[in-house]
C-alpha cells in the first residue's frame, strides 16, 4: 500500500516508507548476496537497508543545515525519506532480475576460470547500472519535492559522500573468494577509507 | 475500420470465467478474439482475480504441451522435464519482470495497480503461450519424423521467435487501445514497454540457459543441472 501510494506521490507516513525501505533493499540485498550464497544472502539483506538508512541518519543534520532557512525538519526529513524509499523500492523491483543473474552466471573459486572472471564483471556492471537507475529515480523525486536544483545538488554530494565510505565500511558485498564468514570484518575495513583508496589508486595509476 | 473501433466492438463475458474448468479456458476466447473487452476489464479491474487465475493456468498448461514437444526428441524422462521446465521458463520470466515494470511505470505516470499490471504480463505470457501450443502439432510432427537436431533447433527457435513478436505485439495493442481509453494518466509507457521487451528476452534466455537442456538427454537423469553460465556461451 504504502509502495503504491509512495510511487503515485499520494500522501505516506513516516513509518511506512521506513518499512517500505527497509523490505525492498533488503530484497535487493539478499539478491546480491545469493552469487556468494548461504550466509552473505542474509548479511547482504541485512547491510542493504544499514547502507541507505545509516548514511541518511549520519548525512541528515548536514543536508537539513542547507534548507532549514525555508522548511522545518519534519518537512525535510519527510522529503529525504521519501527519496531513500524510492531508491530503494526501484533497488527492490530490480532485485528479481539480479537474483537470476547472481544464482546463474558462472562463478569459480576465486574467480580462477576465464569465464567466472568475465560473470563478474557482468555482474559487478548490472549492480553498478541497477545503483544508478535507482539513484537516478531517488534524485528526480528528490528535485521535485525540493524545488532547487543547488539545494538537491548539495543533498546529494552530502549523501553521496557519507554512502561512499559507508559502503567501504559494510563491504565485502559480493564475495568473488566465495566466502560468507565475514559478517562485518571491521579491523580491516576500519584501515583506511573509501577517499584514500582512491587516491591511491589514482596515484598508482600515474606513478 | 478503424483499429479502436475494432476493440470498442469486443464483447466478453469476464464472470464466466468463473464458471468450472471449462470457464476458465474462456480466457482464450477474450486474448484471441476480444482483446478490446479484456482491455477494458483491466482498465476498471473487473474480475481481475479471476482473469489472473485463468490466464496463468492456460499459461502452464499450453507451455508444458509445447515443453513435451520439446522434450518428445529424447523420448523418456526427458519429455517429462521439458514438459515441466518450459512453464517455469515462461511464467517464471513474466512473474521475475513484473516488480521492474510496476515500479517504472508507475515511476513514469501510471496509475495501474500492483494487479493490474500483473495481469497484464500474464496476457503477454498466455500470447505466447498461445502461439507455441498453434505450433505444437508442427513442431510435433518434424520431431517424429527428424533425426539429427540442427533443423530441429532452428525450427523451434523460429517457433519462439514468432511467439515473442505475437506477444509483444498483443502487448503493444492493449497499451495503444489503454492510451485511447484512459484519459487521466499513461497506464503503460511507449518507450518503456520496448526497453522492458529487451530485459524479458535478456531474462527468459538466461532462464532457459539455466535451465537446459530441454532437447538433449538430461545428464545422469537429474532436472536441474545446476551448472552456471551465461546465455551468450551457448553460441560458441
Amino acid at each position: 500500500m504504502t509502495v503504491h501510494a509512495l510511487l503515485l506521490r499520494r500522501e505516506t507516513s513516516v513509518a511506512g516508507l521506513l518499512a517500505a525501505a527497509t523490505l525492498s533493499s533488503a530484497c535487493f540485498g539478499a539478491a546480491v548476496g545469493s552469487y556468494t550464497g548461504r550466509w552473505q544472502v542474509l548479511y547482504d539483506a541485512l547491510k542493504m537497508p544499514l547502507y541507505l538508512l545509516g548514511t541518511l541518519a549520519i548525512s541528515f543534520a548536514a543536508m537539513h543545515v542547507f534548507a532549514a532557512r525555508e522548511r522545518q525538519a519534519r518537512e525535510t526529513f519527510a522529503a529525504a525519506m521519501e527519496t531513500v524509499a524510492l531508491t530503494a523500492v526501484v533497488l527492490g523491483a530490480l532485485a528479481p532480475l539480479v537474483w537470476l543473474m547472481s544464482v546463474s552466471v558462472h562463478w569459480s573459486p576465486g574467480l580462477r576460470a576465464p569465464e567466472s572472471q568475465r560473470d563478474y564483471k557482468i555482474l559487478i556492471l548490472l549492480l553498478t547500472g541497477s545503483v544508478a537507475v535507482a539513484g537516478v529515480a531517488g534524485v528526480g523525486r528528490l528535485h521535485s519535492r525540493l524545488r532547487s536544483v543547488r539545494l538537491t545538488a548539495a543533498w546529494v554530494l552530502i549523501y553521496q559522500f557519507v554512502g561512499a565510505q559507508m559502503a567501504w565500511l559494510l563491504k565485502p558485498w559480493v564475495s568473488h573468494t566465495g566466502l560468507d564468514d565475514r559478517f562485518l570484518p571491521l579491523r580491516q575495513n576500519l584501515q583506511g577509507n573509501f577517499y584514500e583508496s582512491v587516491y591511491r589508486t589514482v596515484v598508482g595509476l600515474f606513478s | 475500420m478503424d483499429q479502436f473501433e475494432k476493440l470498442d466492438r469486443d464483447q466478453f463475458d469476464s464472470d464466466g470465467l468463473a464458471r468450472g474448468l471449462a470457464g476458465r479456458f474462456s480466457v482464450v476466447a477474450a486474448v484471441l478474439r476480444a482483446p478490446g473487452a479484456f482491455v477494458r476489464d483491466l482498465r476498471v479491474e473487473k474480475n481481475l482475480g479471476h482473469y489472473a487465475g485463468s490466464l496463468i493456468l492456460t499459461t502452464i498448461l499450453f507451455t508444458a504441451a509445447y515443453g513435451a514437444i520439446l522434450g518428445m526428441f529424447q523420448p523418456g524422462l526427458q519429455t517429462l522435464f521439458a514438459a515441466a521446465k518450459l512453464p517455469i521458463v515462461v511464467l517464471g520470466t513474466a512473474l521475475l519482470c513484473t516488480p521492474t515494470f510496476y515500479v517504472f511505470n508507475a515511476i513514469l505516470g501510471s496509475k495501474f495497480s500492483f494487479r493490474q499490471t500483473l495481469t497484464a504480463v500474464l496476457f503477454l505470457s498466455v500470447s505466447i503461450a498461445l502461439v507455441l501450443v498453434a505450433f505444437a502439432p508442427i513442431a510435433w510432427f518434424f520431431t517424429v519424423s527428424t533425426n539429427g537436431p540442427g533443423f530441429l533447433v532452428g525450427l523451434h527457435l523460429f517457433v519462439f521467435f514468432v511467439a515473442a513478436l505475437y506477444g509483444i505485439h498483443s502487448l503493444n495493442t492493449a497499451r495503444k487501445y489503454l492510451d485511447h481509453i484512459e484519459t487521466e494518466h499513461t497506464p503503460i509507457h511507449a518507450a518503456f514497454l520496448f526497453l522492458w521487451f529487451l530485459i524479458v528476452l535478456f531474462v527468459a534466455l538466461q532462464m532457459a540457459y539455466y535451465l537446459r537442456p530441454f532437447l538433449d538427454a538430461p545428464k545422469d537423469l537429474r532436472f536441474f543441472l545446476g551448472e552456471r553460465g551465461l546465455f551468450i556461451d551457448s553460441l560458441r
